[in-house]
């Protein structure tokens, strides 16, 4: 660490003396999209910088003024004379015919404001009408839903677990309402979603399958106040933005539920209750110094509450019992940011930021009897959750023309609840009352430092490396693990069409989440890596090309390899989350490996945009305590063919949108035979896991929207139908036996089909 | 109350469609044969050979009469015989530690089965009895048993205890459940059984003497003028571990009301190769503690 950072002084020293002048900013085109790529020449000397994938660039030369050249293929040149030491905006004029598709960024990553833009996402079909994060990124090649009709995200044969949400680069640890139907994003308040699907810089590191970067609105092309009201069958929502244009930004987004308000208040806090809201709230403001300072704030609340009246009671007796079953899970997260620029070539970033999971789940039996004067009542509460509490800083120093270094210290703190029961017991006439707790009574410990550096190494016009490391130093209640991640990769820009890129990443991964039987469940546990569940690693190897078609398409191939190691499932479902016995007692461990080859084919520009994608992948896991050989992961699906078109035209009373889903069939598992075991019991043979495949998926989603003006508003009507082929995609299929000796079966199978979704919202 | 529900379900649940299926997976099921054995040294090996059936068919499972079973070391072939139209096969065959056991089954209406196995070695298991030597988990004198015994190093080794009292009034010995109290015994490998038995591996104590002890509930044998209790100690294979592991997941899976991982699947673990079922083998060693 001290070795870096006196490399990092060293080198400031050093360019601070010898250079005398320099250039640096933007070059943006017409829409205020940076330019990759752009040679920066200094006329007259060999002196020759290039714009990064966000379209930056710093240009470093020893004279006091020099002409200075714009050259990209697509283009026209541009010739400029610049007083040195100035920050500005370049804007280029695009050649007829230009295709203006992003070549940059590493291969997997894919976004929806550069590198897959202009797609119009309010356009897409949603699932019951609620705008989703979450099921725009299920359309890409390479990210699948999981079990059908969830707002899940596996990417690459990965697991639910293994992806980090960012939410303004905080970290968010159950993204999902109503039990993963939903994601917790107010749709308004993404301006860009951004996904490394496998390699990824050496900034990001913690998760083994994708880093989902979600940034909200923080700039626009024009300074005012903005805002929408939406409402759908699940929510009513409101969006607010204000935006002062390089200067500051105000945004607020929040939605809730709205149908249990239709209930009345006795029956809601007696009978049933059902409500959900999240509320994102962002500030930022660009001060004197031109440093800029931001906060964020987001809060998430899933509620569920049942109450039954019981009338079994003792015919001598008189009481009535009344047992109530609360849920609830919540996200809290906050998080300050700065971002500094020391000088020219060295920026920072400092990040704080705590994110706060907690669920909870309440039983509750009252007794009311005639015969006695208190209310004799039973609870049983149990309680799991993460906070984790991060401090970050990230800087960039641009040492000359070809290196720019990133370098940067994180550190996560986190604190795990894998469950803590408490049981209370009070007014029973004859019984002392109890109040015990059981389980971990306090939070579990965990520290995950991080140290990284990578140079973004520019060879020439047309090849540039990106070499980085992470270090990672873990520590869990005496556990010590000291981790490297490699992290490797190539650009080579071949006719400035097309691209070749190629990279290995190692990552690491030290917590888990234990699935207690279904994704997305707030049952489902967080728990650190310990001596004994050692961290989950990946080793990825990925190859992929980029070429612009024409002038408004776009393609790329991508070809991927990972393979993973500590892998942990659970093999006592009841025992796992029962918080008095030890979690690791009910895992076990495993390895997997997935490959596969994705295409992606966009088209950018005109009134009908959209993308095509077609991905052939696999996924396979080894655990040889649950099965002696390796089986197929239970999200694999070898083809799968995704197709998102919608046609945009503002000027138009109806806009509309489709998605197109066909390919392989979601896994299940079944028994094929029975037989007895040794204690003379019947037990059930299952040729292996996952030995189900059901019938081909398809799925055809179409979204109308009808575009209003009245009252000087902007309405819009949109209504979606989900699966309007009704294609049977099943959500289960599972053996049902008519008794405990299996001697009759029934396999039913559940699916979702013609599922309508409306939503309406005014614009003002 | 009630409108206010079916119409927050309507939304929610508007096009969820349930029907049933036969897949084809569970179709053209072939029966195959079902071992189920413990082969101890110093004991006439026994043997019970079933059918198994597709999960479809409501018929129930049957015994296989008529096979030809038999056991093979590099001494001595031994077949094994059933009793008459019974499908309980014995012989006098005493298996021996450290020798290879070829057990292969024929019958004309079924896929041949094999497994070969071999008895783990004898750990030299030493059971003792310290009377009121330790507290019960009630935190009253209980009797102290404990077991020692050498776990070979450089491999894996699984053991199974089974402790028993004696029940003055019936007659006869009693499973008594076992208190996992020893670190070894508490951690993510080791399983209580129906039997009240205890199978755990060596993963924390590779190599070394290895003491395990628990202690017997307060006055449990007190009035027992001599037999008090018995120790079943035995150095078990790593198939009949994962066997009965797997068993006992299984039965846990049955008692989970919702659909969990893999639909609640548990796949038993075989070493019967092209069949089903258990050769399960063990190094026992029984003390009655007085």
């Amino acid at each position: 660490m001290r070795f870096l950072y006196l490399t990092a002084i060293v080198n400031l020293f050093y360019a601070n003396v010898l250079a005398q002048g320099y250039t640096s900013g933007f070059i943006m085109d017409e829409d205020e999209n940076g330019i990759p790529h752009v040679q920066v020449i200094e006329l007259g000397e060999n002196n020759v910088s290039y714009s990064n994938d966000m379209g930056a660039f710093l240009l470093k030369y020893f004279e006091e003024d020099a002409r200075v050249l714009f050259v990209h293929p697509d283009y026209d040149t541009l010739q400029l004379q610049i007083n040195s030491s100035t920050d500005r905006i370049i804007f280029l004029q695009p050649k007829v015919g230009n295709n203006n598709y992003h070549l940059g960024f590493h291969a997997g990553f894919l976004d929806f404001s550069t590198k897959n833009k202009n797609k119009n996402l309010e356009n897409m079909p949603y699932f019951l009408g609620e705008s989703d994060v979450n099921r725009q990124l299920q359309m890409l090649p390479g990210i699948e839903q999981g079990t059908e009709g969830y707002s899940n995200l596996f990417v690459r044969g990965g697991d639910v677990d293994q992806n980090m949400m960012l939410y303004n680069g905080t970290p968010i640890y159950n993204y999902n309402h109503l039990f993963g139907i939903s994601s917790t994003f107010h749709n308004k308040s993404i301006k860009n979603t951004k996904i490394y699907r496998g390699l990824s810089p050496a900034k990001y590191g913690g998760r083994v399958s994708s880093y989902i970067d979600l940034e909200s609105e923080k700039n626009s092309s024009y300074s005012g106040l903005d805002g929408e009201f939406e409402m759908t069958p699940l929510n009513a929502g409101i969006y607010i933005s204000n935006i002062n244009k390089g200067k500051g930004f105000f945004t607020l987004a929040a939605r809730r539920s709205w149908i249990d308000l239709m209930v009345p208040l006795e029956s809601r806090q007696n009978s049933l209750n059902a409500n959900i809201y999240d509320i994102q709230l962002n500030f930022g403001k660009t001060l004197h110094s031109n440093d800029k300072i931001e906060f964020n704030f987001m809060n998430t609340r899933d509620f569920y509450f049942i109450s039954l009246q019981s009338d079994d009671s003792l015919p001598s007796s008189n009481d009535t019992r009344v047992v109530g079953f609360t849920q609830k899970w919540s996200n809290l997260l906050a998080s300050i940011k700065y971002k500094q620029k020391l000088n020219y070539s060295l920026n920072a970033e400092h990040q704080l930021y705590i994110s706060s999971y907690k669920a909870k789940s309440i039983f509750k039996e009252e007794i009311f009897d005639p015969n006695i004067t208190t209310i004799p009542t039973t609870q049983l509460e149990l309680t799991n959750g993460i906070q984790d509490l991060g401090v970050q800083s990230n800087w960039t120093f641009i040492k000359n023309n070809a290196h720019s270094i990133q370098f940067g210290l994180q550190s996560s703190f986190r604190f795990f609840q894998p469950g803590k029961k408490i049981y209370r017991s009070q007014g029973y006439p004859t019984i002392a009352d109890i109040n015990t707790i059981t389980g971990n009574t306090k939070s579990v410990f965990s520290n995950e430092l991080s140290l990284y550096g990578e140079d973004h190494w520019r060879l020439n016009d047309k090849t540039y490396f990106d070499l980085g490391l992470r270090q990672v130093y873990y520590t869990h209640d005496g556990y010590h693990k000291l981790a490297f991640e490699p992290r490797i990769h190539g650009t080579f820009l071949l006719q400035h069409r097309d691209a070749l890129k190629v990279g290995y990443n190692r990552h690491n991964q030290f917590l888990t989440q234990l699935n207690l039987g279904r994704t997305g469940s707030p049952d489902n546990i967080w728990v650190p890596s310990t001596s004994l569940v050692k961290p989950t690693q990946l080793d990825i190897f990925e190859l992929s090309y980029e070429r612009k078609l024409g002038k408004i398409y776009a393609g790329s191939f991508n070809l991927y390899s990972k393979r993973m190691t500590n892998l942990v499932g659970v093999s006592n479902l009841s025992d796992a989350s029962n918080p008095e016995l030890d979690w690791q007692s009910s895992v076990v461990f495993g390895t997997g490996r997935s490959y596969g080859a994705e295409w992606l084919i966009q088209k950018s520009d005109g009134d009908i945009t959209g993308w095509l994608s077609y991905a052939y992948s696999r996924s396979f896991r080894t655990f040889s305590d649950l099965y002696d050989q390796e089986y197929l992961f239970s999200f694999d699906r070898p083809h799968m063919l995704k197709l998102y078109v919608n046609y945009t035209n503002p000027r138009s009373d109806w806009n509309f949108g489709f998605n197109y889903l066909l390919g392989s069939g979601q896994l299940f598992t079944l028994p094929i035979g029975k037989f007895r075991d040794i204690n003379g019991n019947t037990q059930l043979e299952y040729n292996t896991l996952n030995n189900y495949r059901s019938n081909v998926y398809q799925r055809f989603d179409v979204s109308v929207i009808r575009l209003k003006n009245t009252y000087g508003l902007e309405q819009e009507w949109r209504f979606y139908l989900y699966n309007a082929l009704g294609n049977i995609n099943p959500l289960s299929v599972a053996a049902v036996f008519d008794s405990a000796n299996f001697s009759k079966l029934v396999v039913d199978r559940a699916y979702l089909a013609f599922v309508p979704g409306v939503a309406y919202i005014v614009k003002f | 109350m009630k409108k206010y529900i079916i119409i927050s379900l309507t939304f929610l649940f508007f096009g969820c469609y349930q029907d049933s299926i036969q897949p084809d997976l569970l179709e053209n099921y072939k029966s195959k044969m079902v071992v189920n054995a413990i082969f101890t040294n110093g004991q006439p090996a026994k043997l019970q050979l079933t059918n198994s059936s597709a999960v479809m068919d409501s018929s129930g499972l049957k015994g296989i009469p008529n096979a030809t079973v038999m056991i093979e070391t590099v001494d001595e072939t031994k077949t094994m015989s059933p009793s008459s139209g019974d499908f309980n096969y014995s012989s006098d065959f005493i298996p021996t530690s450290g020798k290879p056991i070829k057990l292969s089954v024929r019958h004309p209406d079924y896929v041949n089965v094999s497994s070969t196995v071999i008895v783990p070695v004898n750990v030299n298991a030493i059971s003792t009895l310290t009377e009121n030597g330790g507290l019960d988990t009630s935190g009253l004198p209980g009797d102290l048993i404990q077991v020692s015994f050498n776990d070979p190093g450089n491999k894996s080794n699984f053991y199974k205890l089974n402790i028993f009292y004696w029940n003055q009034t019936i007659g006869d010995w009693i499973p008594m459940a076992f208190t996992k109290s020893d670190p070894s015994l508490t951690g993510y490998n080791s399983y209580v059984l129906s039997d009240a038995g205890v199978i755990f591996s060596d993963e924390l104590f590779n190599g070394s003497n290895k003491i395990i002890q628990t202690v017997a509930p307060n006055g449990l044998v007190s009035s027992n003028p001599d037999n008090k209790y018995k120790v079943e100690f035995s150095h078990i294979t790593s198939d009949f571990f994962e066997y009965y592991r797997s068993i006992q997941r299984a039965d846990d899976a049955k008692e989970i009301s919702f659909n969990g991982g893999f639909n609640n699947a548990v796949v038993i673990h075989s070493n019967i190769d092209n069949g089903l079922g258990i050769l399960a083998v063990q190094n026992t060693s029984e003390t009655i503690l007085k």
